[in-house]
């Protein structure tokens, strides 16, 4: 199995230092990269797509105005999605700050659907359907973390510590979160059958793989 | 944990690649035990890494980021500006020594040590600022140099050498570090500006008849390649010199405004001072530091060739009458559109029709 993104890590790096050379094509691609999953992430925890806007934007303003010091910023993504969290936090009341902080229980998370066709997959829309019945219906920390690692493509260590809890959390979570998925396509409960054509179709795959 | 959920465990980091390959064999083992997971875990690992392939939208992206590097700029300079207060506080005097000495007719020595014949076959470095946009940047002896639009900074890689040198076409402001025996020589138009520890503006666009050397702080001495650096004119804070191009090359008198000196050959440059009584931010000649094109008395065509850089568009005349109308003003946040707006609204005695980034100016009878 490919190593996660170690090949975006590269090409994040590599654009690092280029906008420490104050390259303006490469703090656009690195915008382009991250800006709508740090809105999304900003939104989650705002709650207001404008003061989200203001606030991602806000945070690529310092990361250029201090672009000659980029090279010292280790891991980008950790420092954008903390960046942003932390002014999402300061944005929000006293009050709303103590319901989000803690346990991310209060979320509203934007998961985005799985793009495949389902016909190329062998999957029927009524599954897609149910799966991402299951995602939106995670709770809530469970549903951030999960857009983070599958959607943002974060690693876990990356998003233990942007969101401040224990790779064993996350780990937990993931596994929540998988086994609904699985339990949604109704394959795992015992008795109910695979539907029966699907089950030749994919055999065939995993033969040929 | 029990068999059951370690599998979950195993399935997520997997399908994650966070599962290292002691626990991928694990999985292997569990997947093989148990055909219909086993089904389920080749299904998700399909449609696991299949993403919207959103691209976010590019065009506003590109807004967004222009946005967003005007605004850095912006905090750039308050910044700077800051520390120059603190400075001078700091300072009890000011070695304002620099008097700026008219140069006539063209006898200028070249700066005793540093050659002539440019430095091409070294490492050289350029810092562009394309039309349209301003860039800071940071030399390697620590000077700040900021670069208005359509300008070029070019200079030796390592800048080691007795003297640190750069070349410039266009517009730039210079906060020199300072260094004792290391003077900063800049070389444009054919005329060189010494300093050692200074902060200054220099707007030599090649197109431009004239160089203006503005010194805000420190001391600059500012003579003509072929002179000597003993006729070089040394300039006070807050002074503005202005340089006429053709000077040196035939002994033209200046047809712009002339000041009374102290010498009777033709005046070929002037010393005018600037309004030091303004906010740094409110400064006629720095204005652009602040994301402000500031224009006076401006003909319409030098205007023109302003626009065109600060917004990178092509501006053509149709009508030489129009070109000699002129105007006061200054733009921050309009657009060209906007701009043109403005300006016809002060003189209505002009056409315009703005297509893409190409603007035709006609006469209006």
């Amino acid at each position: 199995m490919p190593a996660k993104d170690s090949h975006i890590s590269v090409q994040l790096d590599e654009l690092l230092r280029r906008i420490a050379r104050e390259d303006e094509t490469a703090f656009t691609q690195l915008y382009l990269h991250f800006g709508k999953k740090l809105m999304q992430f900003a939104v989650s925890l705002v709650r207001s797509k404008e003061i989200a806007e203001e606030l991602v934007e806000d945070v690529f303003v310092k990361l250029w105005a201090n672009r000659l010091q980029s090279e010292r910023i280790g891991n980008i993504t950790v420092y954008l999605y903390v960046a942003v969290k932390n002014r999402s936090l300061n944005a929000l009341s006293q009050k709303a700050h103590e319901l989000v902080a803690a346990p991310f229980d209060y979320l509203d998370t934007t998961i985005d659907q799985f793009a495949s066709d389902p016909y190329d997959l062998m999957i029927t829309a009524e599954m897609m359907a149910r799966m991402r019945e299951a995602i939106e219906s995670l709770p809530p920390r469970c549903k951030m973390i999960f857009k983070l690692i599958r959607e943002d493509g974060l690693k876990y260590k990356e998003v233990s510590e942007i969101l401040n809890i224990s790779v064993n959390t996350i780990d937990a979570q993931m596994a929540i979160a998988v086994k609904k998925i699985c339990y949604s396509l109704e394959i795992e409960k015992p008795g109910k059958p695979f539907p029966a054509n699907l089950l030749q179709a994919s055999r065939k795959i995993s033969k040929k793989s | 944990m029990t068999t059951s959920e370690r599998i979950w465990h195993l399935m997520a980091k997997a399908l994650n690649c966070e599962a290292s390959s002691f626990e991928q064999e694990e999985l292997s083992v569990l997947l093989s035990e148990n055909e219909s997971l086993h089904q389920q875990y080749e299904l998700l690992t399909r449609i696991w890494n299949e993403k919207d392939g959103y691209v976010q939208d590019e065009e506003n992206a590109r807004l967004t980021i222009m946005k967003i590097i005007n605004k850095a700029s912006e905090e750039d300079v308050a910044v700077f500006h800051t520390n120059l207060r603190r400075r001078r506080r700091r300072q009890l005097f000011i070695a304002a020594t620099i008097v700026l000495v008219l140069i006539a007719g063209g006898w200028f020595i070249k700066l005793g040590g540093s050659s002539s014949a440019p430095v091409q076959n070294e490492r050289q470095e350029a810092l562009v600022a394309k039309k349209g946009s301003r860039s800071r940047s940071l030399l390697p002896d620590g000077t700040t140099v900021w670069l208005n639009a359509g300008s070029k900074l070019s200079y030796e890689n390592d800048f080691t050498g007795s003297t640190r040198e750069v070349r410039l076409e266009g517009e730039a402001f210079f906060d020199v570090a300072k260094q004792i025996n290391r003077p900063f020589i800049v070389h444009t138009s054919g005329i060189e500006i010494k300093v050692l520890g200074t902060a200054f503006n220099v707007k030599s666009y090649p197109e431009d008849k004239t160089v203006e050397t503005t010194l805000y702080r420190g001391s600059v001495k500012v003579f003509r390649q072929e002179e000597s650096e003993k006729n070089a004119i040394d300039l006070r804070p807050n002074q503005k010199l202005i340089l006429s191009k053709q000077a040196a090359i035939d002994s033209e008198k200046l047809s712009e405004e002339v000041k009374p000196t102290n010498k009777e050959l033709p005046t070929l440059f002037t010393i005018a001072p600037i309004d030091s009584t303004k906010k740094e931010s409110e400064r006629f000649e720095t204005a652009w530091l602040y994301s402000r094109l500031e224009f006076r008395g401006d003909s319409f065509e030098e205007l023109a060739r302003k626009l065109e850089r600060w917004y990178n568009v092509e501006i053509a005349f149709s009508d030489e009458k129009v070109k000699q109308l002129n105007f006061n003003g200054s733009f921050e946040k309009e657009t060209v559109e906007q701009a043109f707006v403005a300006l016809h609204a002060a003189l209505p005695l002009f056409t315009y029709n703005i297509s893409n980034h190409e603007i035709s100016v006609g006469s209006s009878k």
